[in-house]
């Protein structure tokens, strides 16, 4: 079994549905598909209005689970200077330890003046930001790409590595800037193979999006997907970077740190 | 038995893959047949060249191989002359792709295609999950204008448009859904909706794995009836399977 670090993934209060899965319980599936360490975000929070709640609840339902759970912010960028204020307390007060946005959800785009103090406060924190991609109109990976080469002191991490459409400028991005990881967080592995001969496994990160309903089956699924590279001639050691290594050298674990 | 009913032979772009690495991975996954279609460039503007290179290929392995017919419809008449060669060269189907023949999947150009297709028996494979050309409600649209022809929809809407997946196949009897790029848990639910008679299985190799692809179907509890269905007996209705292929 793989030793994975989930750089995407939410945990959910209610549940799509209805169903949602305890931070506790969550922990345990994660665990059973080899899983040591995982970017916990909400998802309600990411809707925008009123994050603080959802904030307060993913530290609550993370607070027994620290060397497994990496708490992530949310904070809704139409808020201005009281979004970037949030995410500050919260991060150097709190122990939250990234941002996570989803302008889809929240309904704004990326290149509104609020998404850009909150990408500079990224950078000042030295925290990554996780952000939804792959979605036109609000969530394309050039959007982001503008903002990361404004602000190249901050680690954007395009969710979804562009999704099956917008990949390719996904890619571009990453060429073309350090501070810019991909997150294969969709099983395409035309694109994964293609990113691996243009900018190596270094910034290629695993991320499952789990956090659904039948979220074991979701992320059994998605580690597979990786793992199945092997087959088409990828190097073991990419794999470990991927599934890993590159998400241990972005955010330390507290405790435990997984396994070397 | 397993057909992937979606997957790529080609020379070059993101489709890239050769004759013997298909073969292998369908030996290595115990695949009997795989339809086939052609490369990105082909599908979008070079149809007769890569009909006739999948042809020759097909006709290679017969056995093993169903190619899908490729025809641009702004070509206009010409598309139909194309399509007419392609089914002499014994290509099966058309492949539809609006976003890099750069039409809608509801735009009446495609129905002179269509309606070549629906003549001859066979079925049309639709991408879709590109927005604002290849949405399962726009796919209703066409298999609305043609209930006789069997109409598939491609990676079932790709995630971004799962929430339309299940009304656009209750709109229009006469789609079907290719399940490629969805995931596991999403198939199994619209199994649960639809029926299983309805569903295809595709790895669309090389963007995905036939690995990927087929493990998914590991991780959901499917009856031995929905598997069967999914994984080879609806494609055996819809394609010409090999003799000996079939159940």
């Amino acid at each position: 079994m793989p030793n994975v670090i989930d750089t995407h993934m939410h945990l959910l209060k209610s549940g799509l549905g209805g169903v949602g899965y305890p931070a506790d319980s969550m922990r345990r599936k994660m665990e059973a598909e080899g899983v040591c360490g995982a970017w916990a975000m909400t998802l309600e929070g990411c809707y925008g209005g009123a994050t603080r709640p959802w904030n307060e609840w993913l530290l609550e339902c993370t607070a027994e689970h620290r060397d497994f759970f990496v708490p992530f912010c949310t904070v809704d960028p139409k808020a201005g200077d009281a979004a970037v204020n949030e995410f500050e307390y919260f991060v150097r007060d709190r122990g939250m330890r990234g941002l996570k946005v989803h302008n889809w959800l929240a309904a704004i785009s990326p290149s509104d003046p609020g998404m850009e103090e909150l990408v500079a406060a990224c950078g000042r924190l030295h925290v990554p930001l996780v952000v939804h991609d792959g979605t036109p109109p609000y969530c394309t990976p050039l959007q982001f790409a503008r903002l990361a080469e404004r602000h190249r002191d901050a680690v954007v991490v395009l969710g979804h590595f562009g999704l099956k459409d917008m990949w390719p400028d996904a890619l571009r991005a990453a060429v073309r800037l350090d501070n810019v990881y991909l997150c294969a967080s969709s099983p395409h592995a035309g694109a994964i193979r293609a990113a691996l001969r243009t900018i190596g496994s270094s910034r290629i990160l695993f991320g499952s999006d789990c956090g659904w309903v039948n979220s074991e089956w979701y992320l059994r699924e998605r580690i597979h997907s990786i793992e199945a590279l092997r087959g088409l001639g990828v190097a073991a050691r990419d794999l470990e970077a991927i599934l890993f290594e590159n998400a241990a050298r972005l955010m330390t674990l507290p405790r435990g740190e997984g396994k070397p | 038995m397993i057909i992937d009913a979606h997957c790529h032979l080609a020379d070059e772009g993101a489709k890239a893959q050769t004759l013997d690495d298909l073969l292998r991975q369908m030996d290595a996954f115990k695949v009997d047949c795989s339809v086939v279609c052609p490369s990105e460039r082909e599908i979008a503007l070079r149809n007769r060249e890569g009909n006739r290179r999948l042809a020759a290929l097909v006709r290679s392995h017969r056995d093993r191989l169903i190619g899908m017919a490729v025809a641009n419809p702004w070509h206009g008449d010409e598309a139909l002359t194309i399509m007419r060669e392609a089914e002499e060269l014994g290509l099966f189907g058309l492949k539809v792709h609006p976003p890099l023949q750069g039409m809608q999947l509801s735009d009446e150009l495609l129905d002179p295609l269509v309606e070549f297709a629906s003549g001859r028996g066979w079925p049309v494979y639709c991408h879709t999950g590109t927005p604002i050309c290849s949405e399962p409600l726009q796919l209703v649209e066409l298999a609305r204008r043609h209930p006789e022809t069997s109409v598939i929809m491609g990676h079932m809407g790709w995630s971004d448009f799962a929430g339309d997946v299940i009304h656009a196949a209750r709109l229009s009897p006469n789609i079907y859904l290719e399940t490629s790029h969805a995931t596991g848990s999403f198939v199994h639910a619209a199994v649960g909706q639809l029926g299983s008679a309805r569903f295809l299985f595709g790895s669309d190799s090389p963007a995905s794995t036939l690995d990927a692809e087929l493990f998914k179907f590991s991780t959901v509890p499917l009856t031995a009836e929905d598997r069967a269905n999914l994984l080879g007996r609806t494609a055996v209705g819809l394609f010409p399977v090999p003799k000996g292929k079939g159940f």
